[in-house]
């Protein structure tokens, strides 16, 4: 389904708008403070970006190399090529295991492999235990961003959620919602006889999978039950351990503005002899799920680098006018309109590279430096070569426009009649001075705002008159 | 598929996708130069982990350090408190709390003037001077311990290092600390030296290195203030999960 259609719910959701705009302006302005005091941030970036690179090109090494580190280290390391493969090995050490109850920390993976329903129907009871992650669960619900899962919800969203499904007294105050949440997880986690987590980095050298959090709920999945799996993509390896003073300088502060988020937990292995904690057996799957197919794409291959702070999310002006679930994928915002056609070519909407303005402002927050509107510009380019261009809705009105915009520009005369026509031509749908409706084919433009009319002289005559330029 | 197959599938679309790419090198990293003097370590430790809410006091030898910890479970008057190995064992010596804390007079004179922390001891409302059970997890048989951490209100841990940059403790599963312990308690107090307080993340990692942690320890945790949601509408949510307290008993002076 194409983006026109998906985030048209959103755009006529006020309140969903205000609530999006509220909290991603919070998390930009954090942010903004926690890495003023890091003087060097900008050359972490660069360090980032070129340790990411330089793993990306070794990545075939640095996979057997944490392989043989997690297995010396008492784990096992497991491979999937696609998200079935990932879902049935989940599957089957938890049948090993006689497992039945399961409970996961936050895994963005797990929702691309689509876990959840797979172990549900395999007759698995799966509790996500993040609390963002748990109201969406209880909801039925996708997350709409990649750390703020439920950030399309209101409190008093929750707090009717929560009445309805469990009977609770109606509150809407988030530290009793919290409570609640509490309360009903720590069962879950001292029963559960599986942990299932995702991987914000793995270490080759060390066998070392890393997780960042805030709650204390990955540390439950990963310490409690006696079976932990660890999801992780591919592209996650980094060289050596030293490596995280410069990705846990800059995901923090990029993605909440904390300094340090509350945990961070560097997991090598289960449990060792002597330790009276800690779960018996460690599973890491290594998952590739479209990664080796984007790593052969030149300009793709950059995208790897993500490491899921979500700050392009909070400061694009599309992202925060439709908000997560119109982008239709896994992943939202401008990295999601990059990881769904390089992950998810045959499903992703077709149109997904073209839900941006090109502003640039998600490269500016990226902790990596990935060229979002370059790699934009370029699915955009393929999306109109390919198989995939007549899917694309208002195609033909595109290539007409475009083709004209292109005569247009090519010179000044052309240019001048062009801009004073088009003049004439909003002149005559405007009403007091702005133009509510276009006619077929613009009228997409028009459907949810209005276009302003053009200043009454052009400036190009501003100039020409020479009240205030030069002329040369 | 088997997983066998898989691995080679895997591996050989990576080296598909790499072929004839050459690898740019990243480099060292120059970090800024770190404060180096261990009272200006202090004193950045204390002010960050404050900023992260959580407790944080300087005390005098370790003496001081088990009286700050008496000052914190009688405030808690909890039932149980549950200790792990390293806190239990010298030199922190925290069996030796019952003891003291029970020949201890009410209101005795605490050193006030280390205390740097917005904890205030207060007049104590805990009758009786003594704490419950403090169970130590290294007298327990694999297993329980995890049951026993459910059941406390308190859990001690050592913590293996500090960060001061950022006011990181950083607990070591295995010998310096269990997992559970200063996870399931809604209290956790960290006993920590100020000489194994670092100033940012790469002097951290370097002492991890050279300590060989990761080849002993199966989790490395870094604890930074209390467990925190911000979920709902970035409403921040004090302790949800893990502990709402964190306590850092931090020692200097130390013959």
């Amino acid at each position: 389904m194409s983006i026109d259609v998906t985030s048209r719910p959103a755009l006529d959701d006020d309140r969903l708008r205000g609530l999006l705009r509220a909290v991603t302006t919070r998390l930009m302005e954090k942010r903004s403070a926690a890495i003023a005091g890091v003087p060097e941030w900008e050359r972490l970036r660069d360090q980032a970006r070129a340790i990411k690179r330089e793993a990306l090109a070794h990545l075939d090494r640095l996979l057997i190399e944490f392989e043989r580190r997690v297995t010396e280290n008492g784990g096992t390391v497991h491979w999937a090529a696609d998200a079935g493969e990932a879902c049935r090995v989940v599957e089957r050490i938890a049948a090993a295991n006689q497992v039945r109850r399961v409970v996961k920390s936050k895994s963005m993976m797990s929702e691309e492999i689509g876990l959840n329903t797979f172990l549900e129907q395999a007759g698995l009871k799966v509790v996500e235990t993040d609390f963002g992650e748990y109201i969406i669960q209880v909801a039925g619900e996708r997350p709409s961003h990649i750390i703020a899962p439920a950030i399309h919800k209101s409190r008093a969203d929750v707090g009717r959620l929560f009445t309805e499904k469990f009977g609770t007294p109606y509150t809407d105050e988030p530290g009793q919602l919290a409570a609640y949440a509490r309360g009903v997880l720590r069962d879950e986690f001292c029963n559960a006889r599986m942990g299932i987590s995702g991987a914000n980095f793995a270490v080759a050298a060390t066998g070392t999978i890393v997780i960042v959090e805030n709650e204390g709920n990955a540390r439950m999945c990963t310490t409690l039950p006696p079976v932990h799996v660890a999801l992780m993509g591919i592209e996650k390896v980094v060289p050596a351990i030293e490596d995280l003073a410069v990705f846990l300088t800059l995901l923090p502060r990029n993605a909440t503005g904390q300094a340090m988020t509350s945990y961070v937990s560097f997991i090598t292995g289960p449990r060792r002899k002597g330790d009276r904690s800690g779960p018996e057996q460690l599973h890491v799957v290594l998952i590739d799920n479209g990664r080796t197919r984007m790593l052969g794409d030149p300009v793709l291959r950059d995208v790897l680098a993500c490491i899921r702070c979500g700050a392009c999310q909070n400061t694009c002006p599309v992202y925060r006018s439709i908000g997560g679930h119109s982008y239709g994928g896994v992943y939202a915002g401008p990295i999601g309109s990059l990881l769904g056609p390089g992950l998810e070519p045959r499903t992703s909407p077709p149109d997904l590279p073209f839900v941006s303005t090109l502003c640039g402002a998600c490269a500016d927050v990226c902790p990596v430096k990935i060229d979002i509107p370059g790699a934009l510009l370029y699915l955009r380019q393929r999306a109109m070569a390919g198989r995939t261009a007549k899917r694309l809705p208002h195609r033909r009105a595109w290539e007409i426009g475009l083709r004209a915009w292109a005569f247009a520009m090519a010179g000044p005369r052309r240019y001048s009649v062009a801009s004073r026509a088009l003049r004439l031509l909003l002149r005559a749908f405007a009403r007091d001075g702005r133009v509510p409706r276009l006619p077929a084919p613009l009228d997409g433009w028009t459907q949810v705002r209005d276009f302003p009319m053009p200043a009454r002289e052009t400036f190009r005559q501003v100039i020409g008159r020479g009240s205030n330029g030069r002329r040369e | 598929m088997d997983e066998e197959s898989s691995r080679d599938t895997v591996l050989a679309g990576v080296r598909r996708a790499n072929a004839g790419r050459q690898a740019e090198g990243a480099g060292p990293f120059a970090w800024p130069a770190p404060p180096l003097s261990v009272t200006a370590l202090v004193d950045l430790f204390v002010a960050r982990a404050e900023g992260a809410q959580a407790s944080a006091s300087v005390v005098s030898g370790f003496a001081e350090a088990r009286q700050r910890v008496a000052g914190i479970l009688a405030k808690a008057a909890v039932s149980q408190t549950v200790v792990s190995d390293d806190a239990w064992c010298s030199p922190w010596d925290v069996s030796q709390l019952s003891r003291e804390n029970r020949s201890r007079p009410e209101n005795d004179s605490r050193p006030e003037d280390h205390s740097r922390t917005g904890f205030d001891d207060g007049p104590r409302n805990h009758s009786g001077s003594d704490f419950g059970d403090v169970i130590a997890s290294a007298k327990q048989s694999d297993g329980s311990v995890t049951m026993i951490a459910k059941a406390s209100g308190v859990g001690i841990t050592s913590a293996a290092y500090g960060i001061a940059d950022t006011g990181t403790i950083v607990v070591c599963s295995g010998e310096a600390g269990g997992r559970a312990e200063s996870l399931l308690p809604p209290v956790h107090v960290a006993l920590l030296k100020a000489t194994d307080l670092v100033p940012g993340l790469p002097d951290l990692f370097a002492a991890l290195n050279r300590d060989r942690r990761f080849g002993q320890s199966s989790a490395v945790t870094f604890i930074t203030g209390p467990s925190r949601t911000a979920d709902i509408e970035l409403t921040l949510t004090i302790g949800v999960h893990g502990p709402r307290q964190l306590f850092i008993v931090l020692v200097k002076d130390i013959p």
